[in-house]
This record gives C-alpha cells, sequence and structure tokens, in this order.
C-alpha cells in the first residue's frame, strides 16, 4: 500500500513539468483574460472594475455582429476548403509516379513560408494597378484588366481562400493524410477491384473510413488554426478593418485592433472570451459528428 | 654581454618611443573630436530613422554637444503608439526618453506613465513662452508641462508644374479655393484611348489628407472639450465629392496597392503632410512646387507633432533633460528643420527659416506658414483605430459600396461606441 502511494506521487513528480507550464502559461492567461473583460482595462494598464458593461457594449454593437458572422463563415469555408485540397494533394502524391518527392516539394513549400509574408507577397500579386494576376489575365485577354481583388466584396473571398490553399495548415495536413492513405492496407484494395469497384468506390468505401480519424484530426486543428490563426493572414491582406466592408474582419482582427489601435484591453478580452468559446464549441461539434463518422480499427 | 646590454636598451627605447608616440597619437586624435564624453548615456524611442548624415542626425550632434550618448530606439510607425502603450503599462525603464503623439500624452500623463517638466523648466534655456499658439493649447489641461514638441508639421497641396504648363492652367496659390481645384483636376485628368485614366488631376487623399478635405468643408473634426470625433455635412460632402471624381475618373479609386500617383508622375495634385518636401527634393523627376490645402468653407489642414516626454520610470532623468534641452535648443531645432523639413515649434526659431530645405524646388515657401497658421490639431488627438475605420469607410463609399450618408454614419458610430472608454 506504501509502496503505490509512493509510486503516484513520483507519476506526480513527473507530471509536474507540464503542470507548472500548464497553469502558468495557459490556465493563468485564461483567468487573466476573463478577469481583464470584466474591467475596462486600457493598454496604459489602468483598469477598474465594471462588471459585464464590456459584454453588454459588444452585443450592441453591429461591429461585433459582423465579426461573428464574418468568423463562422471564413473558420467553416476554411476548414472545408483547405481539408478537401489537401486530401486531394495526399491522393494525388500517393500515385506511384516519376517525380512524385520532386511534386511533394513543390506542393509543400509554399507552407513553409512564414504566414505574414505569403500574404504580403499574395497582396502585391492581387493588386489592382500593378498585380501580378490582373497582367497574366491582361495578356491572356489582350485587355486592360483592372480587377480590385481585394478591395471588390465579389472578389474578396475568392482572393482570401485562394491564398489559403498555400498556408502552413494546409501542407501539414497534406503531409498527415498522405501518411495515413499510404497505411491503407492494399489487400482492402485489392479485394474490392475483384468485385469491380472503380477509383470513386475505393476512395468512397475504403480510404476515406479508413483514414477518417486522420480526418477529424486535420478538422479539429484545421478549425482552431482558422479561428485563431486568421490574423497573419487577414491582417496583410485586409488591414486591421477587414475591408471591404469589414467583409474580411474576424474576430482576431478585430481583437487587435480594440486592443491596439483603440488601447481597450478591456474590451479586447471580452472578445477574446468569445472567440475562446467559440473555438471551444467548434471543437465539441467537430468531436459530436465524428462519433458517428469516424471509423476505428480495433 | 654588452651586445645584449645595447639590444636591450635599443628596445626599450623602440617601446618608450612607442608608447609617447601612440599617446601623443591619442590625443592628437581626442583633440580632434569635440565630444567629452561624460560617460552617461540615455536612449531615446522614436519611429523615424536619423538622418543617414552626421551633420544633420541630431542625436550625433547632440552627443558631441552634451557629451551623453544617445541611443536611439526606433519603432516603426504601425506600432509606435501601441508599443509605448505596453512600455507604459509594464513600468519599462529601458528607455528614457519617448518621442509621445498628441493622442498619448494625455494617457501617459494622467496614468503618471511620464513626469512633470516644470521643475526643470524653470531653470533651463527652453524658451516655453515662444511656443505656436495650438501646441500651448493642446498641452492645456494636463496641469502642467509634460512633454516639449519636437517641431510642427503641416498638411499642404504638391503639384507638377509641368502638367500644369501642358494644360496651360495658372499655378496654384494660397488663397486657391476648392471650386478653382475641383476645376483643375477635372481638366489635368488625361485618358487613355479605352476611357481609362492615363493621368489622374488629383491623388486620392491620403489617411492624413482625408481629414484635411472634410474639416476644409466644414466640420470640426475634433472637440478638444469632450475628445470626440465630429463629423456629418462636411464629410458627406467631401466623401461625395470625392467619389464623383473617382467615377469619372479624375482620382484613382482605393485599392490594394495604392502606391504615390504623384510622385510617379501619375496624378497631378496630392495632399500630403510638409515632411514629403524632403523627401521629393531628390526623388521626383519634374517641376513641382506647392500651394496650400484648398479652401473650401474654411482654410483647414491639421497639424502634426511629438513631444519630448521622459519616462517616469527612467533611471536617467537628469540626463534625458539635458539631450532635450538640447534638441530643443536652438542648434538642435535648427538640425532638425534641415533634416526633416519640418519646422521648429519655437517661433523664433522658426523664424529664421531653417525648414525651407536646401535644395528643393519649392519656389512657395509661404505655403508652409499659412498652413501651419490654419492648421489645428485634430485627427491626430484620436485613437488610430478611430480614424483608420473611418478611412475605411469612406474608400467603401468611394468604391460604391456604401453611401457617402452611410460612411459617414457608420464612421460616427464606430468612434461613439469607442471614444470615451
Amino acid at each position: 500500500m506504501k509502496g503505490t502511494k509512493k509510486k503516484f506521487q513520483i507519476a506526480y513528480v513527473f507530471c509536474l513539468p507540464w503542470l507548472i507550464g500548464f497553469v502558468c502559461f495557459t490556465l493563468f492567461p485564461i483567468g487573466f483574460m476573463i478577469y481583464n473583460s470584466l474591467t475596462n482595462r486600457k493598454l496604459t494598464g489602468t483598469s477598474s472594475f465594471v462588471g459585464l458593461a464590456n459584454y453588454r457594449n459588444m452585443f450592441r454593437s453591429k461591429v461585433f455582429w459582423n465579426s461573428l458572422r464574418v468568423t463562422l463563415f471564413y473558420t467553416i469555408v476554411m476548414l472545408v476548403i483547405t481539408t478537401v485540397w489537401a486530401l486531394v494533394l495526399a491522393i494525388l502524391l500517393n500515385n506511384k509516379i516519376k517525380l512524385n518527392g520532386l511534386f511533394q516539394f513543390f506542393y509543400f513549400l509554399p507552407s513553409v513560408v512564414p504566414t505574414v509574408a505569403l500574404a504580403y507577397a499574395f497582396r502585391t500579386m492581387f493588386g489592382k494597378d500593378g498585380g501580378l494576376l490582373n497582367g497574366i489575365l491582361g495578356n491572356l485577354s489582350g485587355k486592360n484588366v483592372t480587377i480590385n481583388w481585394l478591395m471588390d466584396p465579389k472578389t474578396v473571398y475568392l482572393a482570401v481562400f485562394f491564398v489559403t490553399l498555400f498556408t502552413y495548415n494546409t501542407g501539414q495536413m497534406m503531409l498527415i493524410f498522405r501518411s495515413g492513405i499510404a497505411d491503407v492496407p492494399k489487400d482492402l484494395y485489392e479485394a474490392v477491384e475483384l468485385d469491380g469497384a472503380g477509383s470513386w468506390t475505393k476512395f468512397w468505401h475504403i480510404t476515406l473510413p479508413m483514414i477518417s480519424p486522420l480526418v477529424l484530426f486535420n478538422a479539429v486543428n484545421g478549425a482552431i488554426s482558422a479561428l485563431n490563426g486568421s490574423f497573419a493572414l487577414l491582417y496583410p491582406l485586409s488591414g486591421e478593418n477587414g475591408d471591404p466592408k469589414g467583409m474580411t474582419q474576424v474576430l482576431s482582427l478585430l481583437i487587435y485592433k480594440e486592443a491596439f489601435s483603440n488601447m481597450k484591453v478591456g474590451y479586447a478580452c471580452a472578445l477574446s472570451v468569445v472567440l475562446f468559446v467559440i473555438a471551444a464549441l467548434f471543437g465539441i461539434a467537430i468531436f459530436a459528428i465524428s462519433k458517428k463518422t469516424v471509423y476505428y480499427e480495433t | 654581454m654588452m651586445r645584449k646590454k645595447l639590444v636591450s636598451i635599443g628596445l626599450a627605447g623602440t617601446l618608450a618611443a612607442g608608447m609617447l608616440s601612440g599617446s601623443a597619437l591619442a590625443a592628437s586624435t581626442e583633440g580632434a573630436s569635440e565630444t567629452v564624453s561624460t560617460g552617461e548615456s540615455v536612449t531615446l524611442a522614436v519611429w523615424n530613422e536619423p538622418n543617414k548624415d552626421d551633420a544633420l542626425n541630431m542625436y550625433k550632434q547632440c552627443e558631441k554637444a552634451t557629451g551623453i550618448q544617445v541611443d536611439v530606439t526606433v519603432i516603426p510607425e504601425s506600432d509606435y503608439s501601441s508599443k509605448l502603450n505596453q512600455m507604459v503599462a509594464t513600468k519599462d525603464s529601458s528607455t528614457d526618453i519617448y518621442v509621445v503623439w498628441e493622442t498619448d500624452i494625455k494617457n501617459f500623463a494622467e496614468t503618471g506613465g511620464i513626469i512633470n517638466l516644470d521643475d526643470d523648466l524653470k531653470d533651463s534655456s527652453i524658451n516655453t513662452g515662444d511656443m505656436i499658439d495650438a501646441v500651448s493649447k493642446l498641452t492645456e489641461g494636463l496641469g502642467g508641462t509634460y512633454g516639449l514638441p519636437w517641431c510642427a508639421a503641416a498638411e499642404v497641396m504638391y503639384y507638377n508644374k509641368d502638367m500644369f504648363d501642358a494644360a496651360g492652367i495658372d499655378y496654384p496659390t494660397n488663397d486657391w479655393s476648392y471650386k478653382d481645384f475641383k476645376a483643375a483636376a477635372e481638366k489635368l485628368t488625361q485618358k487613355n484611348e479605352d476611357g481609362t485614366t492615363a493621368v489622374y488631376g488629383m491623388d486620392l487623399p491620403n489617411t492624413q489628407t482625408w481629414w484635411a478635405g472634410i474639416g476644409g468643408a466644414g466640420d470640426q473634426v475634433y472637440d478638444p472639450e469632450s475628445g470626440k470625433l465630429v463629423i456629418g455635412d462636411g464629410a458627406v460632402s467631401f466623401v461625395s465629392d470625392c467619389a464623383k471624381m473617382v467615377k469619372d475618373g479624375i482620382m484613382p479609386e482605393p485599392s490594394s496597392d495604392t502606391s504615390d500617383l504623384f510622385g510617379a508622375g501619375k496624378a497631378a495634385m496630392s495632399w500630403q503632410g510638409t515632411w514629403m518636401i524632403g523627401s521629393y527634393k531628390d526623388t521626383l523627376g519634374f517641376n513641382w512646387d506647392i500651394a496650400t490645402i484648398p479652401t473650401n468653407k474654411v482654410k483647414y489642414n491639421t497639424l502634426h507633432t511629438g513631444f519630448y516626454t521622459i519616462n517616469a520610470n527612467s533611471e536617467k532623468q537628469d540626463a534625458a533633460f539635458k539631450v532635450i534641452e538640447y534638441l530643443m535648443g536652438e542648434e538642435g531645432q535648427t538640425i532638425n528643420s534641415k533634416a526633416s523639413g519640418n519646422m521648429s515649434a519655437i517661433k523664433s526659431i522658426a523664424a529664421e527659416g531653417a525648414w525651407k530645405v536646401d535644395g528643393a524646388p519649392v519656389e512657395n515657401w509661404d505655403a508652409v506658414t499659412d498652413a501651419l497658421e490654419s492648421g489645428v490639431f485634430g485627427y491626430t488627438c484620436l485613437p488610430s483605430g478611430v480614424t483608420s475605420n473611418a478611412v475605411s469607410e469612406f474608400d467603401n463609399a468611394l468604391l460604391g459600396q456604401e453611401s457617402p450618408e452611410d460612411a459617414v454614419k457608420n464612421a460616427s458610430d464606430y468612434a461613439a461606441e469607442t471614444i470615451g472608454y
């Protein structure tokens, strides 16, 4: 009995470094954020308790509601687009063709470029007057093409979601899918081939179920990345105001603007609490859906 | 044995001579430099790079004059205010002198982030009674002097003389009306065969000069009493005018790659800060000059400055004040004016005209003095999130995505929910 107790104590000691890190760098910041959301803290550090005033002001603000809508839309669309694209690339790379390694290198290369640098490069390409994309379209059509990609409500989402295909998140998903697809037992494919199954049937009834735990993993990661990591992509592309007309002003951009341009740290913390809750709800929802759709080999 | 002695004496003699000549060389080098180092050093935070020419680098010259080493920390302009706010919040002591913007000085003084300079100023050579009125008014109500203005800059209209000549239009004067301006902009616009614009009559207002147009159209812009954004009919009128000019191809539409079309020779006129004179003098490949921003209902432009302040947590406050005393003195202010083209906020120093940048082709220097006289501290006293949000709304109106009325209302609504937090 005494020995068992000692073993537990040793186990707790081994857990201690992680526990200290968790308390200091995760739990405390979350608690401090929630506390600050109940104050009118400014960037200079002055602060007094205001109760739920920040939340009341937030729910009255049409800027907040617009940002919430944009966040949900951006997260869902980015999640679907990047996951599907990463899966398509992984399937293509799993075909046994020459120079496969080279293709993988080129597909993955943009993913290792820092997101901010990538976004600035695309901002230049999407320029109206001197942009590369309009230049190419102009040469192909023989006309002077001046599409205002990032300022026109009709084209801004097309441009932004196109850029998401080249982010680190997509590249990472692709590698995970690729290793998952490579691990699917070949005899399963051989069995359905004997029954005359085509490529689509093989993908839908064998590949996808077998890699469904990876789809879940990538979906959760992708959702959290879209919610929290969108700032690095969207700030260079559309600025803190999420131009045009706030169409790209996700919550992370609004939080930055309120904290560092308007110096309203307390209010920004209240917005952060909302973002935290949304991220948690996304995680819960994806896990709930996955219970019915994910196949685990036991 | 004798030979060994001679060699050792010779070597010792050579060594002694070398040491003597070395110290003589060192002495002569010290004599050549005017710097008498006190061993003190201070750190100063600012958003713009010091001039590369040592003669025009006021910090280098300050080091020579005071013997205090000045380490300059350059923080990018886009993050400048928020970084300083964070430094004040964390009671950072690594920076001794902050050059603080108009929007921050009150907050910093109220939170005790910067010190009251009144005691130091009593025995100082700095003449605070000789400041331009707008600067004096800006710091009223703080309960003392917390900052000293490093310069005073205004906004003017730059124009391409070659394009005016080609169009047969008289050059703008400082009493040009807004109507004159709009008529000239239309005439100066050059179109391609397919109807697109080759040369715009007027460049897009930038984040600074939107407010000159709005103030000129009759809005107060900033109310010093309440600290609020005050825009309405004037803003609607100016935004509507710009939207029409964009629609007619007289002004470019906002885009993600909006660049300096005036500098590129693709716009005949542009409203910008006086600090651009120093940049343009070396870069523009055409004849140009300046005039005041045309007068609409009122003559209006925004004044710009920054304030030398001392960090309350600095351990070198005495040395910091000595540095500020130099920078605010005649020599420091003159060097600053020559390097930046910005006028001194001290009237007697400004009157000497060091701000008339050497080599600039400007003939109408009166435009700068006129602009300073009509200038007020306006949007620069507001949080940058409020003004950048407003400019985004105005851009939306220019692109036809919302009406000027809605753009102004949205900008006002956001300002109302933000200011006074």
